[in-house]
Order: C-alpha cells, then structure tokens, then sequence
C-alpha cells in the first residue's frame, strides 16, 4: 500500500512496536498455554519446580472423565440455543434502541438515557432475588425462555452502539429522509451496516456473556437436560465435602471445554472487526 | 397511530408558550423514536427497573429473608446501621483502591498498545486476535489460571522474579499486595477489548491532522497530546464512565480467587453486599448497602459527566 | 408481587420439572429431596453406593412414594434461599447446620415432632442427645427442626513417626495444655536439628513444625477457648461483650498467638502458604513438615488419598485439657420443607424417608465411608468395630462426649459474625495486639447482635 521507503527512524520504530507487541502477546498467551498444558497432567503431578510451560506429559484422562461423566452434547446443544437466541435478541433490540437514542429527537430522550444508564450501575446481585421471583410468577423456571429473555437486552449494548451511530455522519441520515426513507429504513439499510464493528463487537460480548455465564442458568435450569455447559460442569468440584483438595488440573480442562467454541467464534467474528475498522475512517 | 383521531378533535392552541402535552405532539417531536427504544424500554421496566424499586422497599425493611413475606418495615433502621458500618466502609474504600488502580491503569496500558498497533504494522490481526483471548475468557477460568500462576512457589511469575533476581512474592497472600495481584489480572483481562475501542477511536482521526502538525513543526509529543489526546476524548470518556461503573461492581475474580482476604485486604463491596445477601440472608440491609454503593456510582458518574461538559463539550455523552 | 407463589401455583406445578408427572396420579406421591448425590467424579464411591441404597431401599418399603433425586447444585446455600423465597425448594434435604437458624427463623423447616405420630417408627431416643439438641434450640421439650445424620468432633491428628523420631511421647486423652506446648517446642526442629526448646534455636530457619494454627476462629480455635474455661457468647445469644473478650478467652488467643509469634512452634501465615501450594497439606502432614494439625474426620479420607499415606503416620487425640476438657461437634442433618404440612401424602413420605435415612439401614454406611459419625447413638457405638481404621474411630466417638456444638445456634447474624471472628484472629495472628483486636471485635459483633 504504502510505496515510500521507509526512513530508518521508520525502521526502529518498527522494530521496537514488534519488540512490544511480542511482549505483550506472550504476556498474554503464556497463561492459556499453562491453561492447556496443566490440564494434560493428574494432580499430583500438577506444579513441578521451576514450572514447565509445556507439556512434558500428555495425559488425556481428564478429559475422558469429563467426556464420559458429562453428557456434553446436551449440554453444548443447550448453550447454542440459549447463546444464539440471546445473542440475536440483543443485537435487535438494543441496536434499535441506540438508533433512538443516537438520531431521533424526542420529549423524554435524554432522562430516558440517563435512566438506562443509570441501571447500569446497578450490581446485578441486588436484583437477583426479585428478578428470580419474577421469572418464576411468569413460569419460566426449566424453560429456555427463562434462561433467554431477562437476558435479551443489555445497557452496556445501547450506551456501545449509541456511541457507533453517533459517528455517522448526518448528512447520510438527512439525505436518506429526503429521498423518503423510513427511520427504520435508514436504521437498517444505513446505520446497521455501516457499524459491523460495533455490532461484532457486541456479539462477541453477549456471546460470551450467555456461553460463560454461571448463576443465572443455576438457577433456572433445574434437571439435567436443561443444563448448559458451564453449569454441567460446575458440578465438578461442586462437593461441600471439605475433605477434597482442589482438583486444578481437571478445573482447567473444563475450562478449555468451555472456552474453546469461544474462541472459535472470536476467531470468525474477527473478520467483521477488520472490516469495521477500515471503515471506520469514514467516519472523520 | 401517532395522530389519532382523537388529538386532531382536541381544540385549537388557546395558550401562546406550549405546554408539554402540546410539544409531545408537535411535529418536531420525533415519536417514531419512542418505537425504536419500546423493546429495551419494557425489557428494562420488567427485568430491571421492577426488581431493582422491590429492593429500594425492601432497603427499608427489615427482610431477613428467604421470604419477603416476613419482612417487617423499620424505616431508616438500615441506612442508620449502615453509617457507623465500618465494615461497608473499609469494602467502599477497598473498591475505591482497586478503582484508582485499574481504570487508569488499564486505559493507559490499553492506549500505548493501541498506539503501537495503529503503525500500520504487519500481522496486526493475529496480534488482535492474541490479545482478545483474555476478553473472551470466562472470569472463572481466568480465575483458575491466575491463581496457579500467582503461586508464591510453582507460579511463573514469582520464577520470572527469581530468574531476574528479584523476592518472589506471596501475591495473593499478602494483604499489601492482594488486590494489586487481582489488578493486574483484570487489566490483563480488559486490555483487548479497550484497546480495540482505543483503536477505532484513533482510526477516525484523519491522518490529515497529523500531516498538517508536522508541516507547523510540531513534534511526536506534541502532536499526541494537542491532537490525538482531545479527539479521542469520546472513547477516552466511554472507557473511563464504563471502567469506573465496571470497577465498583467488580465480583468475580474476588468472589473465585480471594474471597474478600487476606485479612480483608480484597473485601469489595459488591462481595461484601453478596455474603450479606446470600450468606447471611440478610437481605432488607444488603438492599440498603446496594443503593448506598449505587448511590455512590451515580455521584461518580455525574462528576465524570459534568467534568465533562466543564470541558466544553456540548452533548450530554 | 409478594403473593405470586400462590397466584401462580398451577404454573409451578405444571412447568417445574423438579416436580415431575407422578404427582398427579391419585396414588403415587413423588418426594423431592437434596443430598442423597455426590459430585460426578465420585460415581461409584462408597458414599455413592450407600446413598443409592437408601433411595432404593426406600423406594421399595414405600412402593407408593418415588423419589426424584436431585443433584445437591454449586451454590447450594444461594440457590436453596432463592427457592425458599419462591416455593421451589425440594421437600427434604440435607443441610449443614450452618443454615440451621436462619431456616428456623424463617419457619421454613418443619418442626419434626408432626411425623411422631404419622411414623410411630421415627424415635428421637435413637440419636446422641448432644446432637440432637442442636435441632432443638428451645431445649429438649421444645420444637425439632430436623434430624441430625452424621457429626463430627474436632480431634488433633498427629503423625506417630515424628514422635518417635523427636524421641517424644505420643499424647493421651488427658494431656494438658503445658504438655502440648512442651510437645510442640520438642517437636519444632530448625536447619541445624535443633528443637525450639534449644537455646540457640533458630526460628529463620525451621524445617519442622509442631502444630498448625489458623485463623478459623470457630472451626480450629473455639475448642481452645473452652479449654481455657471461656466462651464467645452469652447463652441467650444477645452479647459477645464480657464473653469473647473475657480474661480467659484472651488468655486462650494469646496462648495461640505465642504458638505462632513468640513460641515459633506453628508456622505463620505465609509459611504456611509456602508449604502448602506445592501439594495439600495432608501431604506435607504425613511426610512430616507439620506434627500435628486439629481437623475433623472427614480428614481421614483425605489422608487416605495421599500417594505417601501410611497407618503408621496418622493418630488422633482430643484437645489438651484446661480448665474443660471440651471439643467441638459440627453436624449435617435432614431437614422438612415447611410446606409440606399442607400436604399429608408427601408429609408422611418425608417423614418415613427421615426415618430410614437416620436409622441403621443407611446410618452403617457413616463407619465405613469414614465421613462422619452417625448421629445415631446404636450405630455410633458399633462404628469402631466397622470401622477400617479402628483406633482412630475409637478416639473419635469417645471425643463425642466432650463435644459441644457449633454455638452458630445462638447467634442470629453467624454468616457475619464467624468470617469477623477469622479476621479478628489472622489480624492477630499477623502481629496485631489481642486485646485491642478482640475488643474491636466485640464492638462489631456487638452492634451487629443489636439490630434484633
């Protein structure tokens, strides 16, 4: 792209950004690949000195316990569900309601913003108990619904995407109303699409929110066939016997069960992400 | 289904100022936007804004739970108890401690490895892509890895530390160095979501700008922080109100990695409220201390917002 | 809002699957109850196998009740509180008595005097009256919340080999506190093979230690305190004030305190932390870096999981003698959901499922999974001949005798009060002074104690 030859100072800057990127890619990378290599060990053989980063053992058997223990396709075909719906419900909904907040003028709009903002400050914990009854007087409890809808919107998507809309340009928004589109219309065909970013962005959050979540599916999924996998496999290591010692190598090898569709769907999703960043110097 | 017959048969203006019936239904009043935000509107309403005014009562009760048909009304009796509460107070200020560490601290981490990134460099995706990695984690694997790694004797951190010639140190042990040790991993946690924010937010400022510094003889320096500084003061305010909101609710890693210790050291608010709640079934005061704490984020945001607008900007956010 | 379980009764019944299809069947009564599972990685244990006897034992005495068995969830104490808030909590389950005052106050357990005619068979003499009285906090002729299953005393297990290698006595039932402190400084070894009791004895340097000290006020330390003749709380549970900072409980906590700061017989809390990340410390217990530790006996069967585990390394005794010669008794217990006062079919399964949970038939296994001690008096008696590790479990049952319960009972706030008695001793423990912490503590728990 770029034909200039590069300066020398052009040069060591360079190379010092890789030097650092390097560095902060291992930083971030080393716990993951001491993730995997534990979790290919028994306990006892767990921490060795100095610790080795990889695997001088590979031993399978902790997997196979939780492959045969745990009835993983259940519990993966659930978390799809619950993810995929969840996902799409927040997209729609709080993308709609950031296009309101960001482009339309109303009576109300700003107190109604500050409100939602407002319960964004709010520790989910405090909620947790009315919330439950009230998903319960609905009769959601054991039904994907209850895992799903209280789950559908999310603040931290409105105030996201808001932030995205508000940096397109007006002149698209006024052009489109004089040719006589919709609001909708202009919502959809031009706001939607020029924000991939954003709306990535938030898919991965609310994909990653629903597939790791832990309290709420405890208390809504009450046999085992509505278990999600994160669930499923908290019931490892579960015990209140205080007698047991902490299993970490088994506890890792769930997590890179858990962790693994997660980062697959990152991996897809990131295409979006680099698209959406060369757009965005539209935006100037 | 916005001008319904009925309105149209409502008689003529009679006063000259509008009133706010009469500008609810002025053209200028963009209704189609109360459509757009009805679904986030009633969500909130059932699964937010109901439970959260249930606990504002029970904030006033006395609810020892499980059943808030016990609970009995003592009025302030909670917010009373809650003044000369020095427990609350240490976890507010335990959470105050971890808030002035980590907001600032994973926003200028995450913006000098935006900064570098945005060099047009090679292979800047597959960086990305290693840098998410944290993000996307559950917080309790993260947890998991963190407190093996964290270990004063097999953790690889500590053998970093030997090797360069260093103590090792009992991160996790120590009370002085606790919830530095769970800093360090939410920032190691966050840095790739902000700085992919940082990211986008530095792509929309023109290279223009830059060209046109460096023709007026600015330098590096300069030019980052007349330039590049204010224009990204958006994504600087929407990192910087979503931190500190993040930061005083932060649970998970205390809740799996410290449980509130050593000697208290880690005991933040949000924890504080849980065992409260859920430990002590002493719901109507937790209550009480959960609006207290959101009280507090309020006050905090409001500052951020006005400090903000004290700035000159014009846009409520 | 707050009457929408009984708006929304039918929704519960026809969409809970915790309550599944039987119960609509005239005849077949389905009980729902928690705490007959174990984790899935112990699918097939002892402990397994004696739960699955029970329920099927069960099941076939009473070919008109089924029992849905519901996996004891993570989180249970949250999600139970929120169930009992709803009205989805099981019918029957096990509980620690942790819970046991809260559950009671709330009136969410049944008070099991109703089940003594319905199930003539279910006898209150069969259990350690001790025990018992922990489910009856208003004396012996005072209501029942429950039934104890299994308890256990606090004990100090100590490794034999070390003794004999130190040249010292092993303990005996009536050994004092100057005995233990005098055992503890022979047994506390340095690099250069000096004991603490060495003048030129170099506490930087130690390799061995004679006995570990926590924080864990109620759990490690309470038995101290009555040996030493205090207490924390007054009977009635509405002072800590004159109690926990009465002069012979401080004596107690600074006779701890000296252990670790002034004797250098217990490691202190980084030390600890050192010696136990690298593998648990049963390990470093049998290998010999610690002499001697106070655990209950559930710890037996984490002892036995131990690659260096042998017999020869594992004995208990019951805390030094003071003043008292006393310990203390934790206990889980079976417990009725209140609302099935309502419904007499399910009332009379759950009663019967008490019964034969607490009687021989499911109790026996207690000897040999090794857990715990039932609470029956009969099989407690006979738990040292089944037992695989006979002399231990002999110490064990003898120690009941001594043992008071947990004094959670007395408290109306424990969730917070124990965690502030830890702080109070890991402040203390670390270098704070002790009256002034104990009297901080007080002041806390005392204004907690007020908001009665």
């Amino acid at each position: 792209m770029n034909s200039r030859k590069d300066t020398p100072l052009q040069i060591i800057t360079k190379i010092l950004g890789y030097l650092v990127l390097i560095l902060v890619a291992l930083t971030m990378v080393i716990p993951f690949i001491w993730m995997v290599t534990t979790s290919l060990k028994q306990p006892n053989s767990a921490f060795a000195y100095p610790p080795q980063l990889l695997p001088t053992e590979i031993d399978f058997r902790n997997y196979e316990m939780l492959f045969t223990l745990v009835p993983f396709g259940r519990y993966f075909i659930n978390t799809l569900i619950v993810t995929a719906l969840t996902v799409v419900g927040q997209l729609i909904i709080t993308s709609l309601a950031a296009y309101g907040f960001a482009r339309l003028h109303f009576i109300g709009r700003d107190t109604l913003f500050v409100i939602f903002l407002a319960t964004m400050m709010v520790p989910y914990q405090v909620t947790l108990i009315p919330l439950f009854l009230i998903v319960f007087g609905l009769g959601w409890i054991n039904t994907y619904t209850g895992l799903i809808v209280p789950a559908i919107s999310s603040v931290f998507g409105i105030f996201l995407l808001r932030q995205a809309f508000m940096g397109v340009p007006r002149d698209y928004q006024e052009a489109a109303r004089i040719d006589g589109a919709s609001e909708f219309r202009i919502y959809w065909r031009i706001f939607l699409p020029l924000n991939g970013p954003a709306l990535a962005t938030l898919a991965v959050f609310a994909f990653m929110g629903t597939w790791t979540d832990l309290l709420w599916p405890l208390l809504i999924a009450r046999t085992p066939e509505m278990r999600t996998l994160e669930l499923g496999l908290a019931y490892f290591n579960s015990s209140t016997s205080a007698f047991r010692q902490t299993n970490w190598p088994l506890m890792m090898a769930a997590s890179v069960i858990v962790m693994l569709p997660v980062l697959l769907v990152y991996i897809f999703a990131q295409r979006y992400f680099v698209r959406g960043i060369s757009l965005s110097g539209v935006k100037g | 289904m916005e001008y319904s017959g009925n309105i149209t048969a409502t008689p003529p203006h009679q006063f000259k100022e509008k009133n706010l019936w009469q500008r609810f239904w002025s053209r200028s009043n963009e209704k189609v936007g109360y459509l757009f935000i009805l679904p986030a509107f009633t969500h909130l309403l059932i699964f937010l804004l109901i439970p959260l005014i249930f606990s504002l009562y029970l904030s006033f009760t006395n609810w020892r739970g499980p059943n808030p048909q016990n609970a009995l009304f003592i009025g302030l009796e909670n917010y009373q108890f809650l003044l000369g509460d020095r427990r609350f107070w240490d976890a507010m200020r335990n959470t105050a401690y971890y808030t002035l560490l980590y907001v600032p601290g994973s926003m200028i981490v995450s913006l000098l490895i935006a900064l570098v990134m945005n060099q047009k460099l090679k292979g800047i995706y597959l960086f990305r892509t290693l840098f998410f990695m944290p993000v996307i984690s559950s917080w309790v694997a993260v947890s998991i890895i963190w407190i093996t790694l964290l270990d004063p004797q097999v953790g690889i951190l500590n053998y970093v530390l030997q090797e360069l010639g260093l103590p090792s140190v009992n991160w996790l042990g120590d009370p002085s160095t606790a919830m530095i040790a769970i800093v360090i991993i939410a920032i190691w946690k966050s840095v790739g979501f902000q700085m992919v924010i940082w990211l986008a937010g530095l792509q929309g400022i023109p290279v223009e700008l830059h060209e046109a510094a460096q023709i007026d003889g600015a330098n590096r320096r300069q030019s980052f922080f007349r330039i590049t500084l204010p224009l990204l003061a958006p994504t600087t305010f929407f990192l910087a109100i979503t931190g500190v909101i993040g930061s005083f609710q932060v649970f998970s890693p205390i809740y799996v990695i410290t449980g509130g210790g050593p000697r208290g050291s880690t005991d933040v608010v949000v924890y504080h409220i849980y065992t409260r709640a859920f430990e002590a079934y002493d719901m109507g005061y937790a209550a009480s201390q959960a609006w207290v704490l959101f009280a507090v984020i309020f006050a905090a945001t409001l500052i951020q917002v006005w400090y903000r607008r004290h700035q000159g900007e014009g846009s409520l956010f | 809002m707050f009457q929408i379980k009984h708006l929304l009764k039918a929704a519960l019944i026809s969409s809970l699957a915790l309550v599944p299809l039987g119960v609509f069947a005239q005849d077949a009564t389905t009980l729902t109850v928690v705490g007959v599972t174990v984790p899935p990685e112990e699918i097939g244990t002892p402990l397994d196998l004696a739960y699955q006897a029970l329920v099927s034992s069960f099941e076939e005495a009473n070919s008109n009740v089924t029992i849905n068995v519901v996996e004891q969830p993570p989180e249970f104490e949250t999600q139970i509180m929120i169930d009992l808030a709803a009205g989805t909590a099981p019918d029957v389950w096990r509980a620690g008595q942790a819970l046991l005052p809260e559950l009671i106050e709330g009136g969410y357990i049944l008070d099991v005097r109703q089940c003594l005619d319905i199930t003539p068979t279910l006898t209150m003499d069969r259990f350690i009256p001790s025990i018992l009285a922990i489910h009856q906090p208003e004396g012996p002729e005072g209501p029942v919340y429950g039934v104890p299953n299994g308890f256990t005393p606090m004990v100090f297990y100590y490794n034999p080999e070390v003794f004999a290698n130190a040249g010292v006595e092993v303990p005996t039932s009536d050994w004092t506190v100057e005995d233990f402190l005098h055992t503890t400084q022979m047994l506390t070894i340095d690099s250069q093979g000096r004991n603490a009791m060495d003048p030129d004895f170099d506490p930087e340097s130690i390799e061995q230690y004679g006995v570990r000290v926590r924080k864990f006020f109620i759990l490690e330390n309470l038995a101290w305190v009555w040996a030493f003749g205090g207490d924390i709380i007054s009977e009635d549970g509405t002072t800590v004030d004159g109690y926990l900072n009465s002069p012979e409980t401080i004596e107690a906590i600074t006779f701890l305190r000296d252990l670790v700061l002034e004797n250098h017989v217990a490691p202190p809390p980084n030390a600890l932390d050192q010696m136990i990340q690298e593998r648990s410390f049963p390990s470093v217990f049998l290998d010999g870096q610690v002499a001697m530790y106070p655990r209950g006996q559930w710890e037996m069967v984490g002892l036995q999981n131990q690659e260096n585990y042998d017999p020869g390394r594992v004995a208990v005794v019951g805390y030094p003698v003071g003043v008292n010669d006393a310990t203390i008794a934790f206990e889980d217990g079976w417990v009725i959901n209140s609302a099935l006062a309502d419904d007499p079919a399910k009332l009379a399964a759950a009663c019967s499922f008490i019964d034969f949970a607490t009687s021989p038939v499911f109790q026996d296994s207690k000897a040999l999974t090794g857990l715990e001690i039932s609470a029956n008096q009969a099989v407690a008696d006979q738990a040292a001949e089944v037992s695989q590790w006979p002399e231990v479990q002999a110490v064990f049952v003898s120690e009941a005798d001594d043992a008071r319960p947990d004094p959670n009972t007395r408290f109306s706030f424990f969730a917070i009060v124990e965690p502030r008695l830890d702080l109070m001793m890991e402040n203390i423990l670390a270098g704070a002074d002790v009256t002034e912490e104990v009297n901080l503590a007080v002041e806390e728990i005392n204004r907690e104690l007020s908001r009665q």
